[in-house]
């Protein structure tokens, strides 16, 4: 531990005395930082890097049952001093008509931990870097296919967090982030078409070997362009379709993850992020298949929303969303496990030192079924195969969502035959997981960021499953 | 802003410059960003989010590169600028450079400084508790949302004789109202609390949750809709990205390829304008230094061009339109020019159709094609013979955004200011009428 983040250490502690001895029943500051190098290729032309580094503290107290927050970045004590004695203020004037804040109760930790990596960004030098985003972009150009954008970005990030609260809990953890971004446009038959994606690990550069996305974006071009010479659009009917794990990711952060949140569910994220369909009196109720499991997992080390305790200093521990098609458990923090009657599991995050942790996913994916892919394949006779997807959205509930296929085939006799031009799945939630039929065996996970709160917050996770067969899809 | 932060800012130019940088920028901001956030009426927490940086471009031998000073002394700024210098000559040259903007300039002042807001804290929580009130006197049951105000102080050098200073305010309000299963949201933006018109925005909140309760399913089809300046701005924030050149370049922009030509109907014209009175955005410069100004991106329809910094202006043979973004030029405040009609005027234009007061989640197949949806939430309404009668729910816009701009059929004389989780550029617009727009719905 370098001197300075020792000193900064000191000032985090220091948040929490100060708030103490001015009222506050309870305070707690995480201390972070963060150093970072950020590289965009766009149309093979490197228009920008960065690299940047900061040191920031953000703390919250209760006062008078009233939640507070600071976050400064310039950290001297009398900097500290001066913001906090303002946000006692505000927050005191606030008590009169605020929720009174109640934290489900949590054993004070004191922990270590490290996610070691082989090449860590801080070790890598800006020309290997450039020169990766330089090999992805060729390799796009690679497919042949005629290619009329490419947009290709690579960052990484090294965090370091001391979190100290008034119960004990003293905490410090370092992750190593690296992160990938691409979308580039084909043009093919007078049209165009277009694949953004994101590959993310809590990792080092290590993961590079792991991804091998040159190959990825090469294939991915070339299959987008035949699919515009040659996709038709999907007939108007039922059919069975198997989504890949980036498709089958997406419906489960969106329509699983989000509305299993229990803030969402208690309402306090109504005016933005917004409530849930999800109510609390159904834990327990069916509402998917028996193939339709589904966990929220911040231990899987290979998820980029991998951590091993929570912002609010509460171990991480796998949650068990939907078990055979029922709601078996919400997203806690500490705030709404109180609320709910039961202990946190784990949930907090703040995307960084100034902002609140709020409820968050990390790593939420369908669980593996037993079927080969060649055994899901077999099952349909005449379906669609959604590879991955573009456009999509859902509504403030969760209930009513849209998914537009990018790379897709229709399926016939167990074989995967002719490009289909984006198929598009617009469907309630319980009529999704109700037509899950089988899962195969090997989940993938991908990296995103995603967004709630109010100020936004911009989060690390990782989404995914194994290939899913759902059955009798309305097109 | 505090001297030091001043004097270390011009500090490190000359830093720079002595290592041999060509062109340097060091943009220094302070700000103190306050939030009340409320939920089930009750307040959820209260914020302070104080901070201090400089960012920090450098151009050398035809590299470019950016860092962020964040500790304000000489010992820092001195290892910033080292460190900025020799990473900025271990990377590729950047060919699209082209240089920054030569001053040096004048400015005109900020007239929207509110110095109430240095102490607000007894008076923000005594707002929020009236504007609570006032949704639920209209009979809402439950609101949520934030009050958010702040203060900001920027200072500028550049090599190429800049200096800049300026200091600004600013004020958001939003707040959604439920009532059963209805709702309604509306945002209040302004720079001096005497314009924030937060109790009004919470009035119609309230009112929209209690009208809209008990809707019903709506079929998918093709509808006049009347678009709300909240939904609108959600739809417009899309189009000010697509005007950025940045986005052209790099595959974001449905208006890539078509300046000159019609890509809203004739109806419909639209400015990006940093120098707006009481625009969020506004401001005096941009990252280079360049004195902001009104720029016209779409007149009676026709798309009339796109927003520039000094360096992408010269590469495609313009100037500047002081949008820089020293990487990627963005619009201030995008600007819609009002119509004529009342809201109840475009109910009577639009006879039978549908009124949407907000939309979320709006996520495009294709950047270039336009191809995209949106998901109508809150309050919706059926309009039949002109008046709005059934609340809906369930829909979607699904749509070309090309396609939709030269739809507009008549636009509001009212306009409002709207920013928010999807309306990143503020927006300045009055409600909209859009002919046959696509609507969609879950099938099953």
């Amino acid at each position: 531990m370098n001197r300075v983040f020792a000193l900064h250490e000191d000032l985090a502690d220091y948040c929490v005395e100060f708030a103490l001895s001015h009222g506050a029943s309870y305070a707690e500051a995480r201390l972070e930082e963060r150093s970072s190098t950020g590289f965009l290729l766009k149309n093979g032309v490197l228009e920008s890097a960065a690299f940047d580094s900061y040191a920031g503290i953000g703390a919250r107290f209760v006062l008078q049952g009233a939640l507070g927050f600071v976050a400064v970045n310039q950290l001297t004590k009398p900097s500290l001093e001066k913001t906090l004695s303002t946000a006692l203020k505000v927050t005191k004037a606030s008590a009169k008509i605020a929720e009174k804040t109640v934290f489900a109760p949590s054993f004070a930790k004191k922990a270590k931990h490290e996610v070691h990596c082989r090449r860590s960004p801080e070790g890598v030098s800006a020309e290997e870097k450039t020169s990766l985003l330089r090999e992805l972009d060729s390799a796009v150009l690679a497919s042949k296919a005629k290619i009329v954008s490419r947009y290709v970005s690579l960052s990484d990030d090294v965090v370091r967090k001391y979190y100290s609260n008034s119960e004990g809990s003293r905490i410090e953890s370092l992750t190593p982030y690296v992160n990938v971004f691409y979308a580039f446009t084909v043009e093919a038959g007078g049209k165009t078409a277009q694949r953004n994606w994101q590959y993310g690990a809590s990792k080092g550069y290590e993961c590079f070997g792991e991804w091998q996305l040159q190959e990825k974006l090469r294939d991915e071009a070339r299959a987008i362009a035949k699919n515009l010479s040659e996709a038709k659009p999907v007939p108007s009917g039922k059919f069975d379709v198997i989504a890949g794990p980036e498709v089958v990711g997406i419906m489960a952060h969106e329509s699983v993850g989000h509305p299993y949140e229990a803030d969402r569910i208690l309402g306090r994220e109504a005016a933005q992020a917004g409530e849930s369909f999800v109510k609390k009196e159904m834990l327990g109720t069916k509402i998917g298949s028996d193939a339709a499991n589904v966990v929220d997992d911040p231990t899987v080390e290979e998820g980029f929303g991998h951590y091993l305790y929570d912002d609010e200093g509460v171990a991480a521990k796998r949650k068990k969303l939907m078990t055979k098609g029922v709601i078996t458990e919400f997203l806690h923090n500490r705030e709404t496990a109180a609320a709910l009657g039961c202990e946190s599991n784990g949930g907090a995050r703040a995307s960084e030192y100034d902002k609140e942790p709020i409820v968050r996913m990390s790593n939420t994916f369908v669980l593996p079924g037993d079927f080969s892919e060649e055994e899901l394949l077999a099952e349909v006779k005449n379906g669609v195969f959604i590879k991955n997807f573009q456009e999509w959205n859902i509504d403030d509930k969760r209930l009513n969502q849209k998914y537009v296929g990018s790379e897709a085939y229709l399926i016939k006799n167990g074989e995967v035959t002719e490009p289909v031009f984006q198929p598009v799945i617009e469907i309630t939630t319980p009529a999704l997981w109700s037509a899950v039929a089988a899962c195969s065996k090997k989940v993938e996970l991908h990296a995103a960021s995603c967004g709630k709160g109010e100020p936004m917050q911009g989060i690390n996770v990782s989404m995914g499953g194994p290939h899913c067969l759902f059955k009798g899809i309305r097109f | 802003m505090k001297p030091e932060l001043e004097e270390t800012a011009a500090f490190l130019l000359r830093q720079l410059l002595e290592k041999g940088a060509d062109d340097a920028v060091v943009h220094a901001h302070s700000s103190s960003l306050h939030q009340i956030k409320f939920a089930n009426n009750k307040v959820a927490k209260t914020g302070i989010d104080d901070a201090a940086s400089a960012i920090v471009f450098v151009a050398k031998n035809g590299r470019t590169a950016m860092t962020t000073l964040k500790r304000f002394d000489r010992e820092q700024a001195t290892e910033t600028a080292a460190k900025l210098v020799k990473f900025t000559s271990s990377l590729q040259p950047n060919p699209s450079y082209a240089g920054i903007a030569e001053g040096s300039f004048k400015y005109p002042s900020v007239p929207d400084f509110d110095s109430n807001l240095t102490s607000l804290e007894d008076k923000a929580v005594d707002l929020v508790e009236k504007c609570v009130n006032a949704a639920r006197e209209q009979g809402a049951e439950r609101t949520a949302g934030v009050f958010e105000w702040g203060t900001e102080e920027e200072f500028l050098v550049t090599s190429r004789s800049v200096e800049a200073r300026q200091e600004g305010t600013s004020l958001y309000f939003s707040l959604r109202a439920m009532a059963a299963d209805g709702s309604g949201h509306k945002v209040a933006v302004a720079r001096k609390l005497s314009s924030l018109k937060a109790r009004e925005a919470a009035e119609q909140a309230g009112e929209l949750a209690v009208k809209s309760r008990n809707p019903v399913d709506a079929k998918a089809g093709n509808y006049e809709v009347v678009f709300d300046p909240l939904s609108f701005s959600c739809l417009l924030d899309t189009a000010g990205q697509a005007a950025s050149i940045f986005s052209v370049e790099a595959g974001f922009s449905f208006f890539a390829g078509k300046q000159g030509t019609q890509v809203a109907s004739p109806a419909f014209t639209m400015w990006d304008d940093g120098t707006l009175e009481q625009g969020f955005n506004s401001t005096a410069f941009d990252d280079e230094g360049v004195p902001t100004r009104k720029n016209l991106l779409i007149d009676k329809g026709v798309l009339k061009g796109f927003l520039h910094n000094t360096s992408t202006a010269k590469r495609h043979e313009t100037q500047t339109t002081a949008n820089a973004g020293l990487v990627a030029p963005e619009p201030w405040n995008l600007v819609v020019e009002p119509g004529r009609h009342s809201l109840e005027e475009l109910f009577a234009e639009a006879k039978n159709g549908l009124y949407i007061t907000n939309v979320w989640y709006t996520r495009f197949q294709n950047y270039v094609s336009g191809d995209f949806s949106t998901i109508p939430r809150d309050a919706a309404f059926l309009i039949k013979d002109g008046e709005l009668t059934q609340p809906v729910k369930g829909l979607r816009v699904s749509e070309n955004m090309v396609s939709l701009l030269k739809k507009v059929k008549a636009l509001g004389r009212d306009r409002q200011q709207i920013r928010g989780w999807e309306v990143e550029t503020p927006v300045l617009t009055p409600p909209a009428l859009i002919e046959k727009v696509r609507i969609t719905r879950p099938v099953s």
